[in-house]
C-alpha cells in the first residue's frame, strides 16, 4: 500500500533534468519517472543517449521528451521551459545536473577551459534554475502547488581538490547560488535544495580512470565503494517529494564518509 | 623578537587600485618599502594620485589601465609589469563590481559583468600572478604572496547580491585550491575577508548618512576603514606571515556575528 502510494507520489509532475541523458542525470530521470512524473531529459550533444533514456521512462509509461541543448546558452534555455510548458503545461520540478571538468593545475590551464567549466557548472545552473523559477512563481500566483528545484553540486565544494580549481570554484558558488534562491522563493514555498555528491560510479569516471585507480580510489572511501547514480537520484526523490516541505537552501553531502576521512598521509604512503 | 613588516626590494601590484582599499594597500605597501604597480580602470586622476603619494615615499610607481575581466589586457598588463620592474613578489586581487538586483526579474548581462571583474578577474589576476612567481622560483627566485581580497559577503549572503556573492565566495575557493597547487613553490595564497568598510565604492550602494545609521547594527557600531583592512593586508603580505596560506582572514567588526532575524 504504502509502496502504491510512493509510485505515484509525483503523478500529474513535469519534472526537467539537465545533464539527464547519462550517469547520475539519467539515474535521476529514472528514479522521478518510477515516482510518477513525467521528464525533459536535457543534454547537450548525445542524441543516442537521451534518446535510450526517454525510451525507457515511456515504457513506465510516462511521458518523455528528450531536448538536445548547451545550458550555458541562457536563449535556448529558455525556449526549452517555453516548449515544456506548451507539450506538458507546466515545469514542478528542476534539476540541475549538467556538469563538465577539467583536470589541470591553475597555472597550466588556459582561460577557455577554466571559463568553460564555470559557464556549464555554474551560469548553466543559474540559467537552468533562474528562468525556472520565474515560471515557478507565476504557476504559484495561479494556484499551482509550489515547484521544487534541486541543483546537484558536488563535495568540491567543500574540499577545494587541487587540480580542479575552476570546477571547485563552480560547484562552491552554486552551493551559495542555492541560498540566494531559497531565501527569494521562500515566500512561494518552491524549496530549493543541493545535493553535494562524492565519489559517484558513472561512465565518465570509467573514461577518465583506469579500472584499477577506481578499484584503489573505492578502497580509501570509508565506504569501501564509490556511490551509485541511483543512490543519488534517492536522495532528488526525497527533496522533491512530500515528505520535505520545510527543508530549503540546504545541502546534503552523500559521500560514503569521504570527507570526513580526509586525513594526513606520510609521504611514503602515496607511492 | 620585532615584527618584520618591511617590503624593501620587493615588487607589489595591486588591482583596482585607484580608490578604497586597493589605494589604501598601495599606499602602505610604498610606506613599508615596496614598489608598486597601479592597476585601474576608470579613475585615472586618482590612480595617478596613489603613484606621486608611491613616490613621494621613494619607490617606483607604476600606473597600468586596464579592466581585470578583459584576459588580454591582463596578460599584457602583466607582462608590462614584470618587463619595467623586473619582478613581481605580491599580488592583491582586490578589483570588483557590483550590481544588486533580486534573482527574481534579473538582468542576465548584469550579473554577468559582476562575475567577470568580480570572479573571472580574480582569477585571471591570480593565474598570471602564479604562473610569473613559478618562472621566478625557476630562476632561483623564491616565494611570492597572492592575496585574494574577498568579502564577507562570502559567508553571509546578501539579498540582492546574488552575483557578488557567489564570487566572492568562489574565489575563496579558487585561493585554497592555489594554495594546494602552489606550495611546492613557496607561494603562499590567502583569502581576506574585510567586512563593511567606508569607501567610495559602498556610497554608490548607501548615503553616507544611511551607512552611519546602519553602522549601529554591527557588534563594533562602526564601519572599517580601508587603514584597517591595509594593515591586515601589509601583514599577509609579510614575512611575518609566511606561514599563512589558504587561510581566510575576516577583519570585520563582527559584521558577520552581527547578522540576526529582525
Amino acid at each position: 500500500m504504502e509502496r502504491v502510494a510512493r509510485m505515484s507520489e509525483l503523478k500529474g509532475k513535469v519534472a526537467v533534468v539537465t545533464g539527464g541523458a547519462g550517469g547520475i542525470g539519467a539515474a535521476i530521470v529514472m528514479k522521478l519517472a518510477q515516482a510518477g512524473a513525467d521528464v525533459v531529459v536535457c543534454d547537450c550533444g548525445v542524441p543516442n543517449e537521451a534518446a535510450r533514456v526517454v525510451e525507457q521512462v515511456e515504457s513506465l509509461g510516462r511521458r518523455a521528451m528528450a531536448v538536445l541543448i548547451d545550458v550555458t546558452d541562457r536563449a535556448a534555455v529558455e525556449q526549452m521551459y517555453a516548449d515544456v510548458v506548451t507539450a506538458y503545461g507546466n515545469v514542478d520540478i528542476i534539476v540541475a545536473c549538467a556538469a563538465v571538468s577539467s583536470s589541470r593545475k591553475v597555472i597550466d590551464l588556459t582561460w577557455e577551459e577554466a571559463h568553460r567549466t564555470i559557464d556549464v557548472c555554474q551560469n548553466g545552473v543559474v540559467h537552468t534554475c533562474q528562468l525556472a523559477a520565474m515560471r515557478m512563481v507565476q504557476q504559484v500566483e495561479d494556484g499551482r502547488a509550489p515547484g521544487r528545484i534541486v541543483i546537484i553540486g558536488s563535495v568540491h565544494a567543500e574540499v577545494p581538490f587541487s587540480g580542479a580549481a575552476p570546477y571547485n570554484m563552480a560547484k562552491v558558488a552554486i552551493n551559495q547560488f542555492c541560498e540566494h534562491l531559497a531565501l527569494e522563493l521562500a515566500p512561494y514555498h518552491i524549496n530549493v535544495n543541493t545535493i553535494n555528491p562524492g565519489w559517484i560510479d558513472t561512465p565518465n569516471e570509467h573514461r577518465k580512470f583506469s579500472e584499477e585507480s577506481l578499484v584503489d580510489g573505492a578502497r580509501a572511501i570509508p565506504w569501501q565503494r564509490l556511490g551509485r547514480p541511483e543512490e543519488i537520484a534517492g536522495i532528488v526523490q526525497f527533496l522533491v517529494g512530500d515528505n520535505v516541505s520545510y527543508m530549503t537552501g540546504a545541502c546534503i553531502r552523500a559521500d560514503g564518509a569521504m570527507l570526513p576521512a580526509l586525513a594526513l598521509h606520510l609521504p611514503e604512503e602515496n607511492s | 623578537m620585532k615584527p618584520q613588516f618591511d617590503l624593501h626590494g620587493k615588487v607589489a601590484l595591486v588591482t583596482g587600485a585607484s580608490r578604497g582599499i586597493g589605494r589604501q594597500a598601495a599606499i602602505t605597501f610604498a610606506e613599508a618599502g615596496a614598489d608598486v604597480i597601479v592597476n585601474y580602470r576608470s579613475h585615472t586622476d586618482e590612480a595617478e594620485e596613489v603613484a606621486d603619494r608611491i613616490r613621494q615615499e621613494g619607490r617606483r610607481a607604476m600606473v597600468v589601465q586596464c579592466n581585470v575581466a578583459d584576459r588580454a589586457s591582463m596578460e599584457a598588463m602583466f607582462a608590462k609589469a614584470v618587463e619595467t620592474m623586473g619582478t613581481l613578489d605580491i599580488v592583491v586581487a582586490n578589483a570588483a563590481y557590483s550590481v544588486r538586483q533580486p534573482l527574481l526579474g534579473m538582468d542576465w548581462d548584469d550579473f554577468r559583468r559582476v562575475l567577470e571583474v568580480t570572479q573571472y578577474g580574480v582569477f585571471h589576476t591570480c593565474q598570471l600572478a602564479a604562473q610569473q612567481m613559478v618562472r621566478q622560483f625557476h630562476s632561483g627566485r623564491v616565494g611570492g604572496k597572492i592575496l585574494i581580497i574577498s568579502s564577507v559577503h562570502a559567508e553571509r549572503i546578501q539579498y540582492t547580491s546574488a552575483a557578488y556573492d557567489m564570487a566572492k565566495r568562489s574565489i575563496n575557493h579558487l585561493g585554497r585550491t592555489m594554495a594546494t597547487e602552489l606550495a611546492e613553490y613557496r607561494i603562499n595564497v590567502n583569502n581576506l575577508q574585510p567586512g563593511w568598510i567606508n569607501t567610495p565604492g559602498e556610497i554608490a550602494f548607501t548615503s553616507k548618512e544611511e551607512m552611519a545609521k546602519w553602522a549601529q547594527s554591527l557588534l563594533w557600531k562602526r564601519l572599517g576603514t580601508v587603514q584597517e583592512i591595509a594593515s591586515s593586508i601589509l601583514y599577509l603580505c609579510s614575512s611575518e606571515a609566511d606561514y599563512f596560506t589558504g587561510a581566510t582572514i575576516t577583519p570585520d567588526g563582527g559584521y558577520i556575528l552581527s547578522h540576526t532575524l529582525r
